[in-house]
């Protein structure tokens, strides 16, 4: 596992603290290429990334999730099984009673089907293989922005 | 470097054709620099840097006669769901023209898990076909002329489980290890660096190859054992120079292992093969495989001391396919998939696999492969491609280019072996880190249409997203493999299977070979899954280093 930049939380818990993502990897699928990008993206951008490293289950990524008080858990599912996952993860928060402290995010090859799909369960964003990086942070400020006003 | 005539010309034609030339759009070549607009004769292209086919350094192809004297093996990478659904596929594609099988297994196989854990059920049969057992390669080759036709066992991490299991079901048909024609991956340390499919550390993952490369050359010389993997290296974003350079040093590192356990490089180095991507960049692509050939025969005969002509020359496969495939308009992918096998013909492959147009979405379905297939065949027998060894040699622009390419994958092999080689350059991450930096530089160069692609960041029309017919999974994979490894548990006898896992497990404490105890172990009908967990109690996991 990595850590990102700046892990200690204690300050920054101001406004203007930088919002911290767990990007992780789940099941057996080895396509760790668009992770590293997305990571190294909103790394740019100012964000705190943490990277799971390959085949987490459920219970890890939200562990890990908890561990580090990120505000947004990204899924990266390149073997087709997005649905089933992004669904482990999310049993796995409500076992904890933890779904509304996250916002979750999906990555892949996603059908708009199954995007909505995705949605219709609990997730906040879905992105394609051809995401415009420039609106991945972006999105990720106005979710994060969402959660907090609720 | 050009000859000073081709230089003089060139600057005068350069000043009197200065208003266009500073017009000229720029375009970034495969080594990571702008392309100049026109390439002249180059001062050194002597008989050792070129030379004629089927000769040192191997530059122009490793036969003298190049396709005229046989075509590339091509076979595609085909697999999925159970043994008779693979089974199935393999013949329709035998009766279309595959001169072979290339066997993709799922990635519980890749990793070593049986279809019944946990981890494995969600993907059993999905990306490859799920094996367990011996009596899955008994299903799986059922009826097939095992003995006439060339296998390809696409095995990473668990190749020498693989080669057990298909070697004890062949043994059961009365077919002997040497009868066996074709190859393995059996390259681990791409796990690590790329692919990820990794299970022990790198260097008991080495000592796996060792085992695997000492048992093949004394029982299979028909058999390609060692297959070195660039493709997963590219396709995870690594610029076509990493490709080479770390499939390379890749090598290096089970050369010098085998080595020191006193094999003879003659002996092993005649049946090894790489393999590499080749995208839309055909001629750039084409000068890569030839630049790669001149650098392993000079690595050969220079680092290693290997004397044997077959030890010298590098037989290539090629892959054609994977992120070079786009999702828009996938039928755009034919004509992409046409410039990757022009390239990787043109550069004088032995093999190849070219992916079906639906890549993106799913695996092939039986149409998509037919045209994968017929891609392949249209360019060997209908182009003049074919026609000649080595049809690109002396181009001013691809001469350049190989010694470009040369001379960079040379760099970046010295930078790796200053560090102490490949597998420090894997645990520190070295490796890793310049493969995701190339991938962020490149998503970059494609978001902003810096590299254009058609329909995708270029001229993107209107057309929506097709509603491809993609292959249907078999979601009942995992329950079928389930019962049948109930029943094998149930039946085998256990004293027997206790004692092989015992005998193994002794084994990988100390030096021996351990392929004729994981033969032992299939014939006592233990599974992938018991035999990789065994060794796993003596040689643990690898652990990703942090990015």
């Amino acid at each position: 596992m990595t850590t990102g930049q700046g892990a200690n939380r204690s300050e920054a818990t101001s406004a203007t603290a930088p919002i911290r993502v767990l990007v992780a990897k789940l099941g057996l699928d080895g396509h760790d290429r668009g992770a590293k990008v997305v990571a190294h993206t909103l790394r740019d951008a100012g964000m705190e990334v943490i990277y799971t490293g390959l085949r987490q289950t459920a219970k890890d990524v939200v562990a890990i999730a908890i561990d580090e008080d990120v505000d947004v858990i990204g899924l990266s599912v390149l073997s087709g099984a997005h649905v089933a996952l992004a669904q482990q993860v999310l049993d796995e928060l409500d076992l904890i009673g933890a779904v509304g402290q996250f916002s979750i995010v999906v990555g892949g090859t996603i059908s708009v089907r199954d995007a909505a799909v995705l949605r219709e369960m609990g997730v906040g964003e879905v992105f394609g293989v051809r995401s415009p990086l420039e609106e991945l942070p972006v999105r990720l400020v106005a979710l994060v922005a969402a959660k907090n006003a609720r | 470097m050009p000859t000073s005539d081709a230089q003089d010309q060139l600057a005068s034609w350069r000043e009197a054709n200065a208003r266009v030339l500073a017009r000229a759009s720029t375009r970034l070549g495969l080594v990571g620099e702008p392309l100049d607009v026109v390439y002249v004769p180059l001062q050194d292209p002597t008989p050792d840097q070129i030379g004629l086919p089927g000769e040192f350094p191997f530059t122009r192809s490793v036969y003298p006669a190049g396709y005229r004297d046989r075509l590339w093996q091509m076979r595609l990478y085909s697999g999925f769901g159970d043994a008779e659904s693979t089974n199935q596929r393999w013949r329709f594609l035998l009766d279309h023209g595959n001169m072979g099988v290339s066997a993709a297994f799922d990635l519980p196989t890749q990793v070593g898990l049986d279809s019944d854990e946990p981890q494995a059920a969600p993907e059993a049969g999905r990306v490859g076909v799920a094996v367990d057992c011996v009596r899955d390669f008994e299903r799986m080759f059922d009826g097939l002329p095992v003995d006439k036709m060339g296998i390809s066992l696409n095995a990473h991490s668990t190749a020498p489980f693989v080669l057990a299991l298909f070697l004890v079901a062949m043994e059961r048909r009365g077919i002997a290890p040497g009868q066996i024609n074709g190859s393995m991956t059996t390259d681990v340390l791409k796990d690590y660096v790329a692919r990820g499919t990794w299970i022990y550390p790198p260097a008991h993952g080495i000592r796996l190859v060792g085992d695997v490369l000492e048992y093949c050359s004394r029982e299979m010389p028909a058999f390609y054992p060692l297959v070195i993997r660039g493709p997963d290296i590219r396709d995870a974003g690594a610029t076509p120079i990493q490709e080479v350079a770390f499939a390379f040093a890749n090598a290096v590192t089970y050369l010098e292992y085998a080595q020191k356990r006193g094999l003879d490089i003659d002996a092993i180095a005649t049946r090894l093969s790489a393999q590499f991507y080749y995208y839309g960049d055909f001629l750039q692509e084409a000068a890569k495989t030839r630049a790669a050939r001149r650098i392993w025969a000079r690595l050969m005969r220079d680092r290693f001391g290997a004397k044997e002509r077959s030890s010298l020359l590098l037989r290539v496969t090629a892959s054609v396919g994977g992120t070079h495939f786009q999702v828009h308009e996938p039928e755009t992918n034919i004509v992409r998939g046409t410039l990757g096998c022009l390239g990787a013909v043109l550069g004088g492959c032995q093999g190849m696999l070219l992916a079906g147009y639906d890549e993106a979405f799913d695996i092939p379905t039986e149409d998509t492969a037919r045209i994968a297939l017929r891609t392949q065949q249209i360019v060997g027998y209908e182009s003049d491609a074919t026609a000649v060894a080595d049809p690109l040699g002396g181009s001013y622009f691809v001469e350049q280019v190989t010694d470009d390419i040369e001379a960079r994958v040379l760099k970046a092999m010295a930078e790796i072996d200053q560090m102490g080689g490949s597998v420090v350059a894997i645990e520190t991450g070295h490796m890793q880190r310049a493969i995701a930096k190339s991938a962020y530089q490149q998503e970059l160069r494609e978001q902003s249409g810096d590299k254009p692609i058609v329909a995708v960041n270029l001229h993107k029309g209107t057309t929506e997203p097709p509603e491809l017919v993609v292959h249907a999974p078999d979601g009942r994979v995992a329950e079928r493999q389930r019962q049948q490894l109930e029943a094998l548990r149930r039946d085998r006898d256990t004293t027997t299977a206790q004692a092989a896992l015992d005998r193994l497990r002794g084994a990988a404490v100390g030096d021996d070979n351990l392929m004729p105890l994981l033969m032992d172990c299939a014939r006592a009908d233990l599974t992938l899954g018991e035999m990789v967990s065994t060794l796993r109690t003596v040689f643990g996991e690898f652990k990703e280093p942090g990015l």
